[in-house]
């Protein structure tokens, strides 16, 4: 009779067990170990070497070849302007070619008084020497074009500063780790896994301009001032640790 | 006797269920791992063209502005058939015909009702250096209506091969850094995930060769980038 009380103690003691192996920690990813989540973050910056600009040829006329005509013959000029100016063939995409006929009203009577034809000549330019950007602007808008929208900066190069990031990354998530186990009283054991992501800037041309003081050392009174500012990349460490 | 084997029995079962359960404990995931994403870029010269190209009539006769556009439009036609577009490259994606009255502006009175007799065809042009030569053409025999000049690349298979490799290269890459970053080796591939590529923004920074540019309506290829995204988990070591 002992005997049997001690083997349904013994079996009790074992059911309380596996419930207790089987008790999952309150928001732990991995059930059945403790472990410690950390997210180091890292930011580097780069100083632009690439522009990239939308510039048009808009024209107007009461016939569509003429429009057309008006628009080839500014077209050219700007093309030759910035081949002039040591851009690639490569490095000029057309984006845009369109005649769109529109109706022309009487602004006082809103009467319409007759059709006239709108072309679009657009093109986007890759500019690889930055400083002669805005020098490649006032050139363009001489020989025609009049309508520049949408600068954009880039590097040609982001493996640098990408690397950067990642590197101050891991040493900010490997420094937060230690200071948690040491503030919280545990041994750090191995790493269990790692994730990253990085940031690449989204090419913005508000928030690529530095804002204030327009012209700067070095910006020719016949050239548009332009400032590339900086870009900014990002880079995120998740590492899981098991906890000693 | 036989009650004490039974307690040295449940006492076992006992011990290994600790065992298992601290063993659980300290060797927590089957494998660890490190999941990085890889981009892969490729920069390509386009091979092909769409272009919108249209004829707009306007009448107080619908029928005379259905008529004026017929004949236009088919002299559009010919003029692109003239430049070697074959039928299966040109497209009718747009006839419409639509009313648009007129009014005195004081009176607010209808003075009249205007028809509007749209047609449009998409052209693919395949053979980039006569680019110019369409437009020309098209404008010459009538086509008052052209929306965008869209480039493209007839096949992609081999580009996209190549993007991926790059992507595959890349994700490695960064696996390495970071386990070399967290004192750890890598280990095998345990996924691999491959998402779809997506092509050309109308710009990029790479180094594709370049089409020559143009004669009259300078148009100009440049070049359209093409990226692959690969995610990849790899074991530690």
């Amino acid at each position: 009779m002992k005997n049997k009380t001690l083997i349904l103690t013994s079996l009790l003691a074992i059911a309380i067990l596996l419930s207790a192996c089987g008790a999952n920690p309150a928001q732990n990813n991995y059930p059945g170990f403790r472990s410690l989540m950390i997210n180091g973050n890292g930011i580097a910056y780069a100083q632009p070497d690439i522009a990239y600009v939308n510039i048009s040829v808009h024209t107007e006329s009461e016939t569509a070849v003429t429009a057309v005509n008006m628009n080839n013959t500014n077209a050219q000029k700007v093309l030759k302007a910035l081949t002039d100016m040591g851009v690639a063939a490569k490095d000029l995409r057309t984006t845009n070619f369109s005649i769109a006929a529109l109706q022309r009203t009487n602004p006082t009577t809103g009467e319409m008084i007759g059709t006239y034809y709108a072309v679009d000549n657009s093109i986007i330019v890759t500019v690889r020497d930055l400083p002669k950007l805005g020098s490649l602007l006032d050139k363009a808008i001489q020989a025609g074009a009049n309508a520049i929208s949408n600068i954009q900066f880039d590097v040609a190069d982001d493996a640098a500063a990408l690397k950067e990031a990642r590197d101050k990354a891991m040493q900010n998530a490997l420094q937060q780790a230690g200071e948690m186990a040491k503030a919280a009283g545990f041994n750090l054991g191995d790493i269990q896994t790692i994730n990253y992501s990085e940031n690449i800037p989204v090419f913005n041309s508000y928030s690529s301009f530095s804002g204030g003081k327009g012209g700067g050392a070095g910006v020719r009174a016949d050239a548009v001032p332009v400032n590339p500012g900086q870009l900014t990349f990002n880079a995120t460490v998740s590492i899981t640790y098991a906890i000693k | 006797m036989r009650n004490k084997i039974n307690l040295m029995a449940a006492l076992a079962i006992l011990g290994l269920t600790l065992a298992a359960c601290s063993a659980k404990g300290t060797s927590p995931l089957a494998t660890r791992t490190i999941s990085v994403n890889g981009t892969g870029t490729v920069y390509l010269t386009p091979d092909i063209a769409y272009i919108n190209v249209g004829v707009h009539t306007e009448n107080p006769d619908v029928g005379q502005a259905v008529d004026q556009n017929n004949q236009k439009s088919q002299a559009v036609i010919q003029a692109i058939k003239g430049l070697d577009v074959a039928d299966k490259d040109i497209q009718t994606t747009n006839f419409n015909v639509s009313e648009n009255m007129q009014n005195d502006p004081v009176t607010g009175a209808q003075t009249g009702v205007n028809y509007l007799v749209d047609n449009t065809v998409n052209v693919t042009m395949r053979d980039l250096s006569k680019l110019s030569d369409l437009l020309d053409a098209v404008i010459q025999a009538g086509a008052n209506y052209i929306n965008g000049v869209n480039f493209d690349l007839a096949d992609r298979s081999l580009a996209v091969q190549q993007a991926r490799l790059l992507a595959v290269q890349n994700a490695r890459k960064l696996a390495e850094d970071l386990a070399k970053g967290a004192n750890l080796s890598l280990g095998d591939v345990q996924t691999l995930s491959y998402y779809d590529y997506a092509p050309s923004p109308f710009y990029g920074k790479g180094g594709a060769e370049a089409a020559s540019a143009a004669s009259s309506a300078p148009i100009n290829p440049g070049q359209m980038q093409l990226t692959v995204n690969v995610s990849i988990t790899y074991a530690i070591k």
